[in-house]
């Protein structure tokens, strides 16, 4: 399963390189940073220093975007976890349990745990690509449009996973965020709701709309004189209490496991990987038996954290699999890699992986190095930002605000992200107010252009015929999966109902 | 107060926290903020990784190599909207100081020339520094039990289906052929890319597609050698009369001309055809162009053509270029104004049959 | 939370939200039946849109159905969801949303005065505003702070964006 001799290869080509090790710290230290801001994604930091690869060596160009890549998948749960504003997509179920645990005061210990949560799952993450890359490749190439519709159908029915009071409300939370995305121009050129605002054409900026329902969710609701841990004596940041943390991560071995595994597959997935795969382990961690006088999930479980920075990790080596084995790249991130390759004359395609096996090996290798240095960086990192603990909601809120404003206006270029900030902001306090869940909401939006566009081509290619899909065998065990997996709660319920009468 | 006088106190030890991250991201930032006198911005309608990115990334490098002492070189991707946005952005910034240059593809001369709503854009601002040809080649799955272009009659009468990413893009060419040559093509929409629909090909999806050159020399040959895809024709280039003939590149394939004569028995004619030839030259004889705003100072503009004549008479470079495009040149100078002329001009009554065509056909109004 | 007050009226609000999203819904399936009506255009839309139009009608119309008595605890009240809340501050700002109302104004002044004022002196001014209004009052706090903050932050999105970044000083 491993090519020894690209495995040869790529120790040749890291032991050339020297400058490359070098560039791990402030990598993923950009990464860090871009991350934890609002509004600033992990695309936008690679596409940074990407110019500055053009002149370096392949191996320090591959060491720096993959260290940034890694910092950034860190850095989305460090506001998750402090302020309940997920800093990218990949870290919404970061917040669920995580930010509880910051307004209890175990901010630190909250951090700590992400933080190896993260490093192990970014190590287990490609560790296990380096065993699986060639079958989890094979797998990717057969997932055509209706395996892509049961992807996204399932990562919907974790709308329903989702604590929102009313199981109504959350539904239509979730399938009102489906409707929004589908503004626009839709992939068979028809427009639809744009009332002529030719910006709309492209939809939604999803970003902004995004960090603007969370962002107003949580700080218009909170009062300008208080901080968000409520316990004075609890407002610090101790390397004690982040250690702690830390060392907590070692009760979990099977959490971190199973996040780690899922992360990998469901992140191989193109285009909705790295997105969902935090809310399928976190959904998972939930359904599980609970541990005797652990504290429910969203009420800061540390379970659902680990669960959550575990599975976004690992996704990251999960995400390697389409560009790698299919020379495509499956995200913004890994595109920005593929280009650098290009840059280094080497070009993707079918046979990347056979071509270039040394340089895959290499990229594996150096994350897991990058895993065991995020550890350290991150150590001394967290302290730092953990400070937002410290600061008074009156300077939080509207700093916050004003950096979400500069970034969504960084990701479209124009005010129409500072105006989608707006508009979602508002109708993100609406939601929270009136009790609809946003991140159900946010799950919709997220998903919506991709629903349709799987449906529809599900649609056209078998000409409406339901038959067609019992021809695809791939699509029968997913669609099997997906209802064994919305049964299992009602069945463990019954079972446990009936043993209780017993 | 007495918090804040805990987070005084505090100060010293988060500043030497700060000092000591710092201390350790020198190289990387350094490389990527500070640089010489003359920045210059080269904008990318589309993500990085794909087909103009490439080609863009490439030229760039090499002519960041030419003017290594006068100006360093950034690309800045700016996608969406189908290159629109990026064309958009590049005609509103760009200024007549050389400062800023645009590397605009067919979807870039199609969208304009059907008038999409997004375009804001206007070619005449414009003027050409280099230009690209491409060419294009349609292929079939072996599932469709076809050996090669000569058994294109058994495909009359079996419904084939083609990936398409949209009716009123470069797709518009196929799919004109199709219909002249009277496939029964279904064709589905909404494709994100070529190369998504290649892969749909080899999952089963569809049985007929195309690619441009250079994708069909890295992603399909390798399919036809493994014997799971069989090519059909190129679309073929045009000779100096303006006359379709085979494509260097492709020298054993037929071209779409040979291959409608085979089936129809006489060469193409009419309406359909006097459009398919505007939407393949507007598509293919200018593939790929560089840009800089008209009214910049000739001094400048006299910097980037001389550069872009020593690297287009490199013949190391073309060579090269060649290897992974197909063959065709980069050209500058009067060659790429005439590529120019002939991407960018439709006449109106084309352009009227286009448009109803596009409505009466896929519903698709521009 | 006091009942007896909420038990005399209706939960308006409420209604209200959900009557707008159930509106919009019928408007952008009305929009997208008219654009085309082919199944490719309906197929996600107007499943969806008629999940979203039976669930809003039904929770409009909830508080109406089951009597007025039942109805506030029925329909989930705004601060159910905050219990889980181990501190209580968000509470009490839900109760009276004035205090966030305010907010929001300040925060939508802010991004429309940006094409104005610039990323730089807009930030400033909403900051500064931002912190009178929840209660600083030391001059040099409300002066420096925030102008230290803005320009920080102008100056360093200017340099990492990919785009010009609108600003009236910096």
């Amino acid at each position: 399963m491993v090519d020894l001799n690209a495995l040869m290869g790529a120790m040749d080509l890291m032991a050339s390189s020297s400058n490359a090790w070098l560039l791990i710290i402030p990598g993923l230290l950009i990464g860090l940073i871009f991350g934890c801001i609002p509004g600033l994604q992990t695309s936008l930091a690679m596409a940074l220093v990407l110019p500055a690869t053009m002149t370096m060596d392949l191996m320090s160009a591959i060491f720096l975007l993959t260290a940034v890549f890694t910092g950034s998948m860190f850095g989305g749960g460090i506001s998750a976890i402090l302020m309940n504003i997920p800093g990218t997509s990949s870290a919404v179920a970061t917040a669920f349990d995580g930010y509880p645990m910051t307004r209890r005061g175990e901010h630190g210990e909250a951090l700590g745990l992400a933080l190896a949560a993260s490093a192990i799952g970014t190590m287990l993450g490609y560790l296990v690509l380096l065993i699986v890359i060639a079958p989890l490749a094979g797998f990717v190439l057969k997932l055509g449009p209706t395996e892509m519709f049961i992807v996204v159908l399932w990562g919907l029915t974790l709308i329903a996973g989702l604590d929102s009071g009313s199981v109504a409300r959350g539904i239509l939370a979730g399938a009102f965020g489906l409707l929004i995305g589908t503004v626009g121009m839709s992939s068979n050129g028809v427009i639809r709701g744009t009332l002529g605002v030719p910006e709309l054409l492209d939809g939604i900026a999803i970003v902004p709309a995004m960090i603007g329902m969370f962002a107003a969710s949580e700080l218009f609701s909170l009062k300008g004189n208080s901080y968000i841990v409520a316990e004075g004596s609890a407002r610090r940041v101790s390397i004690g209490s982040i250690a702690k943390g830390a060392l907590q991560v070692l009760r979990y071995p099977g959490v971190i496991l199973r996040g780690g595994l899922l992360g990998v597959l469901v992140g191989a997935v193109p285009g909705v990987g790295s997105s969902i795969s935090n809310l399928v382990s976190y959904k998972w961690e939930k359904g599980r038996k609970a541990v005797p006088g652990e504290r429910k999930f969203g009420e800061g479980n540390p379970r659902g954290l680990v669960a959550s920075e575990s599975a976004n990790s690992s996704s990251e080596g999960g995400s390697m699999v389409s560009l790698f084995a299919l020379g495509i790249p499956g995200g913004a991130g890994t595109a920005i890699l593929l280009a650098a390759f290009n840059m280094h004359n080497i070009t993707g395609g079918p046979r990347f992986l056979r071509d270039h096996g040394d340089i895959v090996y290499a990229v594996i290798a150096a994350n897991i190095v990058q895993a065991i240095a995020l550890f350290f960086v991150g150590f001394l990192a967290l302290q730092l930002l953990g400070a937002v603990v410290r600061l008074r909601m009156s300077w939080i809120r509207p700093s916050v605000l004003i950096l979400a404003a500069l970034g969504s206006y960084g990701i479209i270029g124009t005010m129409q992200g500072p105006l989608t900030l707006l508009a979602f902001a508002l109708l993100g306090w609406l939601m929270k107010r009136y009790g609809y869940s946003v991140p159900a909401m946010v799950i919709g939006l997220l998903l919506a252009r991709m629903a349709e566009g799987e449906l529809l081509r599900s649609y056209q290619i078998s000409g409406g015929n339901f038959s067609y899909v019992l021809d695809r065998p791939i699509t029968l065990v997913m669609a099997a999966l997906l209802l064994l997996s919305l049964m299992v709660p009602f069945l463990r319920k019954r079972l446990t109902a009936s043993k209780a009468a017993a | 107060m007495r918090g804040n006088m805990a987070q005084i106190s505090r100060l010293p030890h988060y500043a030497g926290l700060t000092l000591l991250l710092l201390a350790f991201t020198p190289g990387a930032v350094h490389a990527a903020s500070a640089e010489d006198d003359w920045k210059v911005e080269w904008v990318v309608p589309f993500q990085p990784g794909g087909g103009t990115d490439i080609w863009a990334r490439y030229l760039a490098a090499r002519l960041q190599d030419e003017l290594r002492d006068t100006a360093s070189i950034h690309i800045r991707n700016i996608p969406g909207g189908g290159s629109t946005k990026g064309a958009n952005y590049f005609h509103g910034r760009a200024q007549s100081d050389g400062s800023m240059l645009f590397s605009a593809t067919a979807s870039t001369q199609i969208a304009h020339l059907l008038g999409d709503r997004r375009v804001q854009y206007d070619y005449s601002d414009w003027q050409v520094l280099a230009a690209s040809g491409s060419g294009g080649v349609v292929y079939v799955s072996s599932e469709t039990g076809i050996l090669g272009p000569e058994e294109i009659a058994k495909l009359k009468g079996r419904s084939l289906k083609f990936g398409s990413i949209g009716a009123a893009t470069l797709d518009m060419v196929p799919l004109l052929a199709f219909e002249m040559l009277g496939l029964d093509v279904k064709v589905v929409f909404g494709m994100s890319s070529r190369g998504a629909a290649r892969l749909g090909l080899e999952r089963g999806e569809f049985e007929i597609d195309y690619q441009t050159s250079s994708a069909y020399l890295t992603e399909v040959l390798p399919l036809i050698k493994a014997g799971k895809a069989v090519p059909l024709m190129s679309w073929g280039v045009l000779d100096k009369t303006g006359k379709v003939v085979r494509d260097p590149s492709f020298p054993e394939l037929p071209t779409f001309v040979e291959v409608y004569e085979q089936v129809h028995g006489q060469p193409p004619s009419g309406a359909m055809w006097e459009a398919w030839s505007a939407a393949f030259k507007i598509g293919y004889s200018a593939h790929k162009m560089l840009f800089m705003p008209k009214g910049t100072s000739e001094e400048v503009a006299e910097i980037y053509k001389a550069a872009l004549s020593r690297i287009a008479m490199d013949e190391a470079f073309q060579e090269k270029s060649r290897d992974a495009t197909g063959a065709y040149s980069l050209v500058v100078g009067k060659e790429a104004e005439a590529l120019l002329k002939l991407g960018t001009t439709m006449d109106r009554p084309i352009r009227e049959w286009f448009l109803s065509w596009l409505k009466k056909r896929f519903e698709v109004t521009p | 939370m006091e009942k007896t007050q909420q038990k005399s009226r209706l939960p308006w609000g409420d209604i209200g939200f959900a009557s707008a999203m159930a509106a919009f819904t019928l408007w952008y399936l009305f929009d997208s039946y008219h654009a085309s009506s082919r199944t490719t255009n309906l197929v996600l839309i107007l499943p969806v849109g008629i999940l979203v139009l039976a669930l809003a009608v039904g929770i409009a119309l909830r508080p109406f159905l089951v009597g007025r008595k039942t109805a506030v605890e029925a329909a989930p009240a705004p601060t159910e969801e905050t219990v889980a809340d181990p501190a209580p501050v968000t509470e009490q700002a839900q109760d009276k949303p004035w205090a966030s109302i305010g907010v929001m104004i300040l925060f939508a002044a802010y991004i429309c005065a940006i094409p104005f004022a610039g990323f730089d002196v807009s930030s400033a001014v909403f900051l500064a505003i931002s912190l009178f209004q929840d209660g600083e009052r030391r001059p040099l706090v409300l002066l420096v702070g925030p102008i230290l903050f803005a320009a920080a932050a102008t100056l360093a999105f200017k340099m990492i964006i990919p785009f010009p970044l609108p600003t009236l000083l910096l």
